[in-house]
């Protein structure tokens, strides 16, 4: 019996490619490129056929109700943009901190790494995992219950590998000589780092982390397990409040039995998808003037 | 108003700065080898040699810049003005202050001409407006630079020409008003015209700063330093007077070198 | 000024140090809760058992059904991501500057971008009523529809690091393969897939880890019971929707379910921790933390 040969086989296939049609195989890859654009576009219509009745200022501005037509979703969204606020400012400066010390810090190559690996590898957690855990810390061990201060700080800490990742990737992508330069007019290396290369990468770091919070901004998971819920009729006013957030709102509306909240739970997808998509496009926005700048 | 360089009826003999038996290494690789010279205050001191020879290293070592290479290390003794900067009580970025570095590539920051200036002085916590107009004016006038930006001393440096970019870097290392510049092959990256300005400049500055220059341009050398120092492989072949040294070189390797008959 | 800036480098290294503790926190936490559980358990059972009923009156605890179902559910997204994803990864890596290629890119962008609820709601609502009309045994909650809605969210992430690892061969070698007069399909199926498998393997590991972690769309649409099935048409549960699904109702902090949760949740942290560790030791060729923030913010 002959031994198996990789050459030999791919020559079978492609002798058996080259049957197709030598445009074959092409045909194919762009068949699939096809399918998932279509899929995008498909959804985005659907969403927006089934809810269209529901996205109007009512709607907006209005608070929750069991009868459908009724029922807005400000409190939803007054809460998301608390959230989103508060989740930048708890994970914002440790983050930044964390990947200025990973990158210029003076300690041992080897626990650098260990500590990169580590978050990284916490970066790709279930963010059940990390409600479960923020229930257990924040809500019940350090009593601060259920409220938006343990919801931001759970999803912070989520947030965090992921900031920690893209601060450090936009600090590297600063040349290394600015500092050199800096440090050669006898400033201090973190005169250098806070002076010449923070400001330089800034941008970068920026829309780094508005990416990576307008992630978290659709996390429903790990706030369900925090036992945030849908009924709360009025916006938060402090960050002790009681909440509820987008994602949970559609959560919610997904599983009612009456189909009537389908519509609602179709708007609010618009609403929580539009927050998202301008984050993201003014952070690529950002990032793409800024890098037009450090190439100069 | 120019400055004009001063006449050179008496020039001062003390040393600036002092390199004793000085080895060093980058790793296990050893790069100089028990090398001893002196700087020559208000003169330019130019450093040649092929490629590899440890010019650069030498120089990095007068700012202790090698101290943020890691695996960088060094014996020997460097002093200034009879100190030993690398001694205990010797604050680094205080020693940079007073000895300068214009590199080999311009490496303007990424802001305004005037911030670039400026950038020295704000460190040292000298941040009057008045005060840091008159000293951007006044150093890039020393570079030649000042009638070409004077009127967008705002825009970003970014977009100067590589010429006007190390003239810059230039002003910047002056404004602080160091005793000392190293310059890095400072017009290796520029075309004749502006090499010629960087010249130019360095003769104007000699009379009241003590220069170091490494290139690789022997005429560059000839036409610039008081005195030349020749490196091969880590070891100084020789030191001399400019003048005495391209006419009447002592060593035949000095002899091979500015010949252009190098064998590596 | 020194002091100053001994105590912000002290303060940064501390951080950086804390970021370790998180992952012993989690670990002794979890341990620690779950004790109560697995105190109580009946290992046979928990093995061979069937039943996976901790809110029932008799409360069973076979851990099969939860694991056929989380298996289930991330197979059917592999299936549908994989022969999708790589052969995207490669017309945008040979097809450049193809309008398609734009168009492409900013599908991808989208799907990247959508929370996981958007997908949720459109598993039920949308695709299951869809799918129903051409396979008639489609209940409503099924694994099926949840699998092929996570197959296409993690489609982004094994696009983006197969891109990856595709673009770092070098082109030397792809000049070398054409200079030998190998055609652009030849190039592909015996350099360029040969030379990704690791990136593709890599891709693989850490978009399966983010499957595992899915909630939403399970929860959603695939109901909340966990039989023991391989049927993809029925109702299934998996881990992350179990430990959601019990979060929302009233649990007793000292009951057996509740330390089921912390159990759960361990095998998930545990798993997915060794499955990134693999991943991202596959992809260690590429440009590290390129790839990194690609998987996280993709495109």
């Amino acid at each position: 019996m002959r031994p198996f040969s990789l050459f030999e086989f791919f020559e079978r296939m492609e002798r058996w490619v080259a049957q197709l049609g030598r445009g074959g195989l092409a045909l194919l890859v762009r068949l699939m490129t096809i399918t998932i654009i279509l899929l995008a576009l498909a959804w985005l219509g659907y969403l927006f056929w089934i809810g269209q009745a529901r996205l109007n200022t009512e709607f907006l501005f209005g608070f929750n109700s069991v009868v459908a037509r009724k029922a807005g979703v400000y409190p939803a969204l007054m809460g998301s943009l608390w959230l989103l606020l508060m989740v930048f400012l708890l994970s914002f400066p440790p983050g930044l901190a964390i990947a200025v010390h990973l990158e210029r810090g003076r300690t041992n190559r080897r626990i650098k790494h260990l500590i990169s690996l580590n978050l990284s590898n916490l970066a790709g957690i279930p963010s059940v995992v990390y409600g479960l855990a923020g229930l257990e810390i924040f809500a019940r061990q350090l009593n601060l219950g259920v409220c938006l201060m343990s919801a931001a700080l759970t999803l912070a800490l989520m947030a965090l590998p992921t900031v920690i990742i893209t601060c450090r990737e936009a600090i590297r992508r600063v040349p290394a000589e600015l500092e050199d330069g800096a440090v050669a007019l006898g400033a201090t290396p973190l005169q250098a780092l806070w002076f010449q290369t923070l400001p330089t990468a800034l941008p970068g770091i920026l829309s780094g982390v508005m990416l990576s919070i307008s992630r978290v901004v659709g996390e429903a998971a790990p706030l369900l397990v925090l036992g945030a819920v849908a009924f709360v009729p009025y916006a938060p006013n402090s960050v002790w409040d009681y909440f509820t957030l987008l994602p949970v709102q559609i959560f919610y509306w997904s599983n009612q039995s009456q189909p009537d909240f389908a519509p609602n739970a179709a708007a609010a997808v618009v609403i929580l998808l539009g927050i998202t998509l301008i984050f993201h496009l003014f952070a690529l926005w950002i990032r793409n003037r800024w890098k037009e700048r450090i190439h100069l | 108003m120019d400055p004009q360089p001063l006449e050179r009826t008496n020039p001062p003999l003390g040393e600036k700065m002092s390199v004793s038996e000085v080895n060093a290494w980058y790793g296990a690789q050893q790069v100089l080898f028990d090398l001893s010279m002196g700087i020559r205050t208000c003169a330019v001191t130019a450093i040649i040699g092929p490629s590899g020879c440890g010019k650069t290293t030498l120089l990095r070592l007068m700012n202790r810049l090698n101290d943020r290479v890691p695996g960088a290390r060094m014996t020997g003794l460097i002093r200034m003005d009879g100190r030993d900067i690398n001694g205990p009580d010797v604050h680094v970025a205080e020693l940079r202050k007073r000895v300068g570095m214009v590199f080999q590539k311009p490496n303007p920051f990424p802001g305004s001409i005037f911030d670039n200036v400026t950038f020295g002085l704000k460190i040292r916590g000298m941040v009057m407006r008045s005060f840091l107009n008159e000293r951007v004016e006044r150093t890039l006038r020393q570079v030649h630079l000042w009638d070409e930006v004077k009127d967008k001393l705002k825009s970003s440096a970014l977009n100067l020409s590589g010429g006007q970019q190390q003239r810059l870097c230039l002003a910047r290392a002056l404004a602080v008003e160091p005793t000392v510049l190293l310059m890095d092959e400072p017009a290796s990256s520029l075309d004749p015209i502006n090499t010629a300005r960087i010249e130019e400049l360095i003769l104007q500055l000699r009379a009241q700063h003590t220069i170091v220059i490494v290139t690789h341009n022997m005429q560059q050398a000839g036409r610039t330093s008081d005195v030349t120092a020749f490196l091969h492989k880590g070891r100084l072949i020789e030191l001399a007077d400019t003048a005495t040294f391209f006419t009447n070189p002592k060593s035949p390797s000095t002899q091979d070198y500015i010949t252009g008959r190098f064998r590596l | 000024m020194k002091k100053r800036e001994r105590v912000a480098a002290w303060l940064m290294g501390a951080l950086s140090w804390a970021s370790l503790g998180v992952t012993l926190i989690f670990l002794w936490l979890f341990t620690h809760l779950s004790l109560p559980f697995f105190a109580r358990l009946d290992w046979g059972a928990f093995f061979t058992s069937t039943q996976w009923t901790p809110l029932y009156e008799v409360k069973q605890f076979g851990i099969l059904p939860l694991l056929t179902g989380t298996l289930m559910c991330c197979f059917i997204a592999l299936i549908v991501a994989l022969p999708v994803g790589l052969t995207t990864a490669v017309f945008l890596n040979e097809y450049a500057q193809s309008w398609l290629k734009e168009l492409a890119l900013g599908a991808l962008h989208v799907l990247s971008v959508t929370p996981s609820v958007v997908y949720g709601f459109l598993a039920l609502q949308w695709l299951t009523p869809l799918l129903q009309q051409y396979i008639p045994s489609l209940q409503t909650y099924n694994a099926l529809v949840p699998g092929i809605l996570m197959g296409i969210m993690i489609l982004p992430i094994i696009i983006s690091i197969t891109r990856e690892a595709m673009q770092s061969m070098p082109n030397s070698l792809r000049d070398e393969a054409e200079a030998m007069g190998a055609s652009r399909w030849q190039i592909i199926l015996m350099l360029l897939l040969p030379y990704s498998r690791r990136g593709i393997a890599a891709a693989s590991m850490l978009a399966l880890s983010r499957a595992l972690g899915e909630t939403m769309i399970v929860s959603i649409a695939a109901g909340q019971h966990a039989g023991l099935t391989l049927n993809p048409l029925e109702a299934t549960q998996t881990a992350s929707s179990y430990i959601l699904q019990l979060s929302l109702g009233d649990v007793g902090q000292d009951s057996t379910e509740y330390a089921s949760l912390f159990a759960v949740a361990l095998s998930l942290f545990v798993f997915t921790y060794l499955l990134n560790l693999a991943g991202h030791r596959m992809g260690r060729s590429l440009n590290h933390l390129s790839y990194l923030a690609k998987e996280h913010a993709p495109i």
